[in-house]
């Protein structure tokens, strides 16, 4: 999967959390941009998140992460890495 | 151990537990007498026999009160916190039904001490499926 591929899928789940059909994902995007980025659907997002790439996140991969750009580049290193497995 | 580390060790996903409670009248009535619901398919019987019902039948939201004592007292538990519920209700259950509830530990999210529960709640008098359920907690 291309990272462009996981910023497609990832956009979805945004969609879906955070009931914005028109939303688009830019890898400067944070938090502060979304309106309904709470900390609960932060987790909704996490939880989604998993659950579509088929991945477990460690808590300190997801603590601190600055914006959606390193969110899709930690997803893309875990698929990356499951392929080559 | 940390309560949470400790949890996700010890369970995995596509755990299932269940447990079964009776919905009795004393329940019923402080129920009623709490919320005041007092609609007619849960107080008149003439009436919910009219509407092809055997008894009155008890609120959709009583029932999710028994996920709670489910969630908070039997697994997961007491650390555990109700993020979100989901219920679809698929048949009656009347007073002094008993009721199966089945769980089943669906998705485990430790890097945010989340778990998904899918329920099934069987009306075992009455020997049919009751709802379905899904439920996010946060476990502290």
């Amino acid at each position: 999967m291309t990272r462009e591929e996981v910023q497609i899928q990832l956009t979805e789940i945004f969609r879906k959390v955070f009931k914005k059909p028109d939303l688009v994902l830019s890898d400067e995007l944070t938090a502060k941009d979304v309106k309904g980025w709470d900390s609960l659907n932060h987790i909704n997002l996490i939880v989604a998140t998993e659950k579509s790439f088929k991945i477990k996140f460690t808590t300190k991969e997801i603590q601190g992460l600055p914006n959606v750009g390193k969110l899709i580049d930690v997803i893309h290193a875990k698929i990356t890495s499951i392929a080559q497995k | 151990m940390d309560f949470k580390i400790e949890f996700f060790n010890k369970y995995a996903e596509g755990y299932k537990v269940n447990k079964s409670y009776t919905i009795d009248k004393d329940s019923y009535s402080k129920f009623l007498d709490l919320f005041k619901d007092t609609s007619s398919i849960h107080t008149n019987i003439e009436y919910a026999k009219e509407k092809g019902f055997k008894d009155i039948i008890i609120h959709g939201s009583m029932l999710t009160g028994y996920l709670s004592n489910f969630t908070g007292t039997f697994f997961p538990g007491d650390r555990s916190f109700t993020q979100s519920v989901e219920v679809q209700f698929k048949a009656p259950i009347y007073v002094n039904d008993v009721i199966k509830i089945e769980c089943e530990l669906t998705q485990m999210v430790e890097s945010v001490g989340v778990l998904i529960l899918d329920f099934l709640i069987y009306n075992e008098t009455q020997n049919y499926l009751s709802a379905v359920a899904k439920i996010q907690t946060g476990i502290l």
